[in-house]
């Protein structure tokens, strides 16, 4: 199976990146595939938090760390490699990739590319939009929206919604859903997985205390963005390149970086 | 011993859900069952009143008001349980209650569950009914309020209501506003009437009616056994 490096990202702060890698992880584990994550915002990691055995802090300016993520990608045995980029980095990530050849390789095909770029409902956020489409080329993009409040990004408004989102033509899009407050910010208190959560574990593997009804709105949200994943062509590939028997498909998806 | 959690509830309002909530309470209490009222008409609710001590007034339009309802059953077994829940919240309370399998759970702590659904005058309060039942793999009893009325009572759908009448069925007798007056003020209602101070004034006599009310109400819980 040809490798996927998955970049999550976004230059706003605020907007949901980690949540979505955790989010997209916990997908992934549920359908027994193997993925290994890297987490940028270096030196304290919050994916690391919630998968310390799976996302390793990693400083991307820094070469060897660049080398630690992509020269293994290949080599790697997990197939599938997610990279939470740190509030401001996505620019900045993207400028590397390109400069090192990494965006140059996915373009020839060496190995699939997505970026999910997570935008919350502000001309600040979609003003990245222009800004990272010049580096698209070969890279399965998603818009993701999270809409963190009742706001419906400027669609009231089609001139403003169209002048941002007219900058990329090959695109897909997800909507993240809403988590009840009170659930995120005990999933977050509890350091475990969204899914670990559900199953009522806490992070040393003993039946955890958490809330019945917490735990339902955790797997509400769950299934509501797991359709929206399943809508994805790069996620649908990697679970066609999965069935087919290329990959690493196994019980566990703790899988510890190369 | 098995616990029991008796969910008393509607699709429509003011159709005699409290009074029923509140009977079932009474009768459990004067069995001497362990019984916790857990009224979720917050933050105005008026069934608490009756039950001091062992009583919660919840919103469950709040997430907190949420945990206090399910969490709380889950982590103290061993008590039964009346629920009386609001039309308002009718969808909200199963939307939670399906998505973590509340009544899976608490079936697993030897819990029996039953909803009674006082089932008023129009077909949609039949059809949700139905929706409910299904829903609970038949753990329920359609109520029937004489003094609302009760879409059962047609006679095209009496095939029907049999089928969601397959634990049993109850009938509310309608009680006049005499009756209901003197119930209002009065905790332990079923005690008052079994045992009548004995210096009470002919004034403050329950009105025979209420002997009726009861003593029927639970010949019908008896026939049907959820106790």
């Amino acid at each position: 199976m040809k490798p996927t490096l998955i970049l999550v990202g976004a230059d706003k702060g605020g907007v949901g990146k980690t949540t979505v890698s955790r989010a997209l992880l916990d997908y992934l584990a549920r359908r027994n595939i193997l993925a290994r994550a890297f987490d940028t915002e270096h030196p304290r990691g919050t994916l690391n938090r919630f998968y310390p055995q799976v996302a390793p802090i990693i400083d991307l300016a820094a070469v060897g760390d660049q080398m630690r993520v992509l020269d293994t990608l290949d080599t790697a045995s997990v197939k599938v490699t997610i990279v939470d980029l740190k509030a401001g980095n996505l620019s900045y990530a993207l400028d590397i990739f390109e400069r090192i050849g990494v965006l140059e390789a996915a373009r020839a095909g060496e190995f699939n590319m997505g970026l999910i770029h997570v935008i919350g409902p502000s001309i600040a956020s979609l003003q990245e939009i222009a800004e990272v489409s010049r580096y698209l080329k070969g890279v399965d993009y998603t818009l993701a929206r999270n809409s963190i409040n009742e706001t419906n990004f400027f669609e009231w408004d089609r001139d403003t919604h169209a002048k941002y989102f007219a900058h990329v033509d090959q695109r897909s899009e997800i909507s993240i859903p809403k988590l009840n407050e009170m659930a995120y910010e005990q999933v977050d208190l509890a350091g475990v997985t969204f899914k670990d959560f559900i199953d009522n574990k806490a992070t040393d593997g003993n039946p955890g205390k958490f809330s019945f009804v917490l735990r339902g709105y955790v797997r509400k949200w769950c299934a509501e963005i797991d359709t929206e994943f399943d809508r994805l062509k790069l996620v649908q590939g990697i679970i066609a390149g999965m069935r087919t028997g290329g990959g690493n498909q196994t019980q566990s998806a703790a899988a510890s970086p190369a | 011993m098995e616990h029991h959690i008796h969910l008393v509830t509607s699709d429509q309002p003011r159709n005699g859900k409290t009074l029923l909530a509140r009977t079932l309470a009474d009768c459990l209490t004067a069995d001497r069952i362990t019984v916790t009222v857990m009224d979720c008409n917050g933050p105005q609710g008026r069934l608490a009143q009756w039950f001091s001590g062992n009583a919660y007034v919840l919103d469950l339009s709040r997430t907190d008001g949420q945990i206090a309802l399910f969490d709380h059953i889950l982590a103290n077994p061993h008590s039964s349980y009346v629920i009386d829940l609001p039309a308002l919240h009718l969808d909200r309370f199963f939307e939670i209650a399906n998505a973590g399998g509340f009544i899976e759970e608490t079936r697993h702590m030897g819990h029996q569950f039953t909803t009674w659904f006082i089932i008023d005058r129009a077909q949609p309060s039949f059809r949700k009914a139905r929706a409910i039942w299904h829903e609970t793999q038949g753990q329920l009893v359609p109520v029937r309020n004489e003094s609302i009325g009760c879409y059962g009572d047609d006679p095209q759908v009496q095939r029907s209501y049999q089928e969601l009448a397959q634990l049993g069925e109850l009938t509310l007798p309608a009680l006049t506003e005499t009756a209901i007056k003197w119930l209002e003020p009065r905790t332990n209602s079923l005690q008052h009437l079994a045992h009548p101070p004995k210096d009470q004034s002919l004034k403050m006599r329950p009105p025979s009616e209420l002997f009726v009310y009861l003593n029927g109400i639970i010949t019908q819980l008896e026939t049907i056994g959820r106790f």
